[in-house]
């Protein structure tokens, strides 16, 4: 499965100017490693949401993170807009780890 | 958490903005008043639709649950799951829990609700609303919001960022988020949210200042440098003082906030630079405060401004009304004379009005 990944904002701030990111195949990931987010997104029920369209502007929460996650496989993607406020209390462990590993690789790079 | 939005308008709000800033004294008064109202109606009825549910199952025992509209302090602590309100840890006047960031939060609410008491303003409504504030939400989170309705912080990772729940700086910023939004409710967009990022940083420095009973001199002027775990600790998120200088390292990259309006951010992300553009409007008050006027005096000057706002005004508008409120404050005998000058010099040094 691809996983293309983004986030930024919070009280922070983060990443503001140009969002964080993280792009994975699982096929090319470790067998842990890949084993945890396959787990992660068939927990979180991502993929039998609707794609939700963008949000017309921002609602009254402030200092939330917002993240974008495209998963596709095949020919087939899926593409979701969240933030900290409106994001399905299933889905925010999926995210967690994505904003995790992006950060984990921007420390290593 | 589920909120339920309603755009119901009579007018419009970028009419309304528009009549607040262009129109008669008395037009603009009611434009405004209106504008804030249509945001107040719509805050409370997203409280209503999502709350009562989550109040009732966080009742336990040896937790008190205020009676809501009393100012009330409400802890709960959501036990790392990903939702808000799991289990009322401590309410109004229970004991100490014993979970430091519990009591921490529960020490830093009333220090905020009774800096802005002294400004003459009851809880963050200006109408008793209690204060709602969850520790401990999710899993190594690092972050903490306001949602429209409450607060809610994450323990952070420990490496990068610490618990969010330590720092009366993020308190105050956030609470302050709730108060803006009960007051000018500034649109969360270019640069009316950057001026609701704004005030939410002057109002956390200005506590923190006065909690700390620091001078202008002795105060570090910095956002966030008490939440740094051992990976970034020394650096900060913001600087008043100097912004764009309170970060450069290999995660975060560089702190992006211009000082000047020669700088000015107007790219598309954060919301058109929310949390950049800011660093042109902190920079102001810091120069304010530092020359002669004090971080408490311009905190006042700040805060009578921030209820004369309307949602859509930008940074023109908001050096013109916070000059009008420095005037009048000097008028009623608050702040010195000379005061409006030094607000208008600093302005002029960070480029505005444009």
């Amino acid at each position: 499965m691809r996983i293309e990944f983004e986030f930024s904002g919070g009280y922070g701030g983060l990443f503001a100017a140009k969002p964080l990111g993280y792009r994975a195949d699982t096929e090319g990931l470790p067998e842990e490693l890949r084993d945890r987010l396959l787990k992660l997104i068939r927990e979180s029920g991502i993929l039998e949401l609707e794609p939700a369209p963008q949000a017309g502007g921002p609602g009254p929460q402030r200092d939330v993170f917002t993240y974008s996650l495209n998963l596709g496989e095949g020919a087939e993607a899926k593409a979701f807009a969240f933030d900290d406020a409106s994001a399905p209390p299933a889905v925010r462990p999926l995210l967690n780890a994505l904003r995790e590993l992006a950060m984990a690789e921007r420390l290593r790079r | 958490m589920t909120f339920h939005r309603c755009n119901c308008h009579y007018i419009p709000p970028h009419v309304l903005g528009n009549m607040a800033k262009k129109g008669e004294p008395a037009v603009r008064q009611a434009a405004r008043s209106s504008a804030q109202h249509a945001k107040f109606s719509r805050g409370r009825r997203s409280e209503r639709a999502v709350k009562i549910s989550e109040v009732l199952s966080g009742f336990v025992a040896g937790a008190t649950a205020p009676a809501p509209g009393t100012g009330a302090r409400e802890v709960y602590d959501c036990e790392h799951e990903w939702r808000l309100r799991v289990r009322l840890a401590r309410g109004e006047g229970d004991s100490e829990t014993g979970d430091t960031d519990v009591d921490t939060v529960y020490g830093f609410a009333e220090t905020v609700r009774g800096y802005f008491a002294e400004l003459g303003r009851n809880s963050i409504d200006d109408a008793g609303m209690n204060i709602v504030l969850n520790v401990h939400v999710g899993v190594n989170y690092m972050n903490a919001f306001w949602d429209g309705d409450e607060m809610a912080f994450g323990d952070g990772d420990g490496q990068i960022f610490t618990s969010f729940a330590q720092s009366l700086d993020v308190t105050a910023h956030e609470l302050a988020h709730g108060v803006t939004q009960f007051t000018a409710n500034l649109d969360y967009y270019s640069q009316s949210g950057a001026l609701n990022e704004h005030f939410s940083d002057v109002f956390g420095t200005a506590i923190t200042q006065k909690e700390l009973n620091q001078t202008v001199d002795e105060a570090d002027w910095l956002i966030g440098n008490e939440i740094m775990g051992p990976t970034l600790y020394g650096e900060a998120l913001r600087s008043m003082k100097a912004p764009g200088t309170a970060y450069d390292n290999p995660l975060l990259g560089k702190d992006p906030q211009p000082a000047h309006m020669k700088d000015y951010y107007n790219g598309p992300n954060d919301n058109r630079g929310v949390h950049i553009n800011s660093g042109i409007m902190n920079r102001a008050f810091y120069l304010a405060a530092t020359d002669q006027i004090g971080t408490q005096d311009a905190a006042k000057i700040w805060y009578h401004a921030l209820q004369n706002l309307w949602p859509t005004a930008d940074f023109n508008d908001a050096v013109e009304i916070i000059v009008e409120s420095a005037r009048t404050l000097v008028g009623d005998g608050v702040v010195p004379e000379g005061t409006t000058q030094t607000v208008r010099l600093a302005f002029k040094d960070v480029g505005l009005p444009t």
